[in-house]
């Protein structure tokens, strides 16, 4: 076999997965000011063309990062809450006549809001590390009050995560599934199989956090030393302008849609 | 302060065996910035890490705060997941496990603006990391420092029941301010607010259960000691 076919050239898929990478390697801090300035500008935009634009141009840079198994979860969990949302509208209809009167697709706008500050989430969420997340805060020179609470409130997140998957599967081991079906029907007995395990759990986290950080001195002195900051690169700069102008795009199409269509 | 001077290494010996400074000894004042250290302790912190200083909020304190703003966010979270969303059952119960997570905080960390500082940090990472809105957190955000002032006012953080109308009165300014500023994400469909307001009443009960339970439950661990005063 010819070393041609054994060995493609990396080359050739180099330049296709070049934007992928840049997204995925972008600056935390920019992904997190993209999902605040999202979260902002859904909120004056109104129009369908205007929204399912911003939704659209949010759901490539989503896809860009190739979790599909994760926004497809996502996504069905949004359609679902749609579904019931428009169903219990349906039911009030019933009760309260009035109500009958406005089309299905007024629903569209709030569902669209909720889906672009998803999307914008979801990609900060699958793309960055903990550690990454932790040295973003730490540039953003917040005041020490506001600053360790809110790195413990991030690092401690996936620990206890673990830990309730821990007690749910204490809880198996016993016999007890935990399922929609057993919270809606046993909520006082699930509350507490859950939360007073959780409840302890977090106080003597908190416990012995709060002692080894004693130990090593945080909060006594005024300067702490950041561990490996990162500097932001041309793409970070490319894809910050690159987000302002699909915002401007989209109040483009709220403003002048109607002359536009 | 004052420190000896001309010490040689037989009155070092002397001092190291009988715990005391050998008579006939001078001394002389060390100019001292905290009052804290002994100086070569102070020069060192000085020198290498920066000048101590002290601050209203403990770390110890600031850990607690932001492990039980995590501890709430996830279990919320979770519940409403494995509710399967507009559950009436889960939407109780996760206020219950809220107001209990608050209250077990206010009881852990009495201290005048622990409410603030709760609200400011998990408004701080659902701003940053969950895409919430600055004006639908402006509710907790608005409501905190208005109960921390009623909870201080009514007896300085110190009893009970201060506690407990303290946290009732945060769930419920807060979920007026929110349905407010929802109006903005639902004003093109009035109507969806009428689910807001039954949605949001719901709420509150489940809150008003919180506060019986919590109290219940914070009753139990003091007796256990893993709270203390």
């Amino acid at each position: 076999m010819s070393r041609n076919s054994n060995m493609p050239a990396l080359s050739e898929n180099k330049s296709s997965t070049t934007l992928r990478t840049v997204v995925r390697k972008l600056d935390v801090r920019i992904k997190m000011a993209i999902c605040v300035l999202s979260s902002l500008v859904v909120i004056p935009l109104e129009s369908l063309p205007a929204l399912s634009f911003l939704a659209l141009g949010s759901l490539v840079y989503l896809l860009m990062h190739d979790r599909f198994k994760e926004t497809l979860f996502c996504y069905s969990f949004l359609v679902l809450i749609a579904i019931i949302a428009v169903s219990c509208l349906k039911v009030m209809c019933l009760f309260i006549p009035g109500m009958d009167r406005f089309p299905l697709l007024s629903l569209g706008a709030p569902f669209l809001r909720v889906a672009v500050v998803m999307n914008v989430v979801i990609a900060l969420v699958v793309s960055s590390r903990i550690q990454e997340i932790l040295t973003a805060l730490k540039s953003m020179r917040l005041p020490f009050f506001l600053y360790l609470p809110a790195v413990v409130m991030v690092r401690f997140l996936p620990t206890f995560v673990s830990d309730i998957r821990q007690i749910a599967e204490s809880l198996k081991i016993r016999g007890y599934r935990i399922n929609p079906l057993t919270l809606t029907f046993h909520p006082l007995l699930m509350a507490r199989f859950l939360f007073v395990p959780i409840a302890i759990r977090a106080l003597r986290n908190a416990d012995q956090l709060a002692i080894a950080a004693e130990l090593k001195g945080i909060g006594l002195v005024k300067k702490i030393t950041p561990y490996g900051q990162r500097r932001m690169v041309p793409s970070d700069y490319y894809m910050a302008l690159s987000w302002l102008l699909l915002i401007s795009a989209a109040f483009v199409v709220e403003y002048q849609g109607p002359a536009l269509f | 302060m004052q420190r000896p001077i001309e010490l040689n290494d037989t009155d070092l010996i002397e001092c190291k065996r009988t715990g005391r400074l050998p008579s006939g000894v001078r001394f002389e004042a060390i100019p001292s910035r905290s009052g804290i250290a002994s100086s070569i302790e102070e020069s060192v912190t000085e020198k290498e890490e920066g000048p101590k200083i002290k601050r209203y909020w403990l770390c110890r304190e600031l850990i607690v705060i932001g492990t039980f703003a995590a501890v709430t966010k996830i279990t919320t979270f979770l519940i409403a997941l494995a509710g399967g969303g507009m559950n009436p059952a889960s939407l109780v119960l996760k206020n219950v496990v809220a107001t209990t997570l608050l209250l077990l905080l206010v009881h852990k960390v009495r201290k005048f603006g622990v409410l603030s500082l709760f609200a400011l940090v998990s408004g701080l990472v659902s701003i940053l990391f969950m895409g919430g809105s600055a004006m639908s957190l402006g509710g907790m955000i608005v409501s905190a420092p208005l109960c921390d002032g009623l909870m201080y006012l009514l007896g300085r953080n110190k009893k009970p029941w201060v506690l407990f109308v303290g946290i009732g009165c945060y769930d419920l300014l807060t979920r007026f301010f929110s349905l407010g500023f929802s109006y903005l994400y639902f004003r093109e469909t009035p109507e969806l607010l009428v689910m807001g307001v039954i949605t949001v009443s719901l709420g509150y009960i489940g809150c008003i259960l919180g506060l019986i339970g919590g109290t219940l439950l914070v009753k139990e661990f003091k007796h256990a000691c893993i709270i203390r005063e």
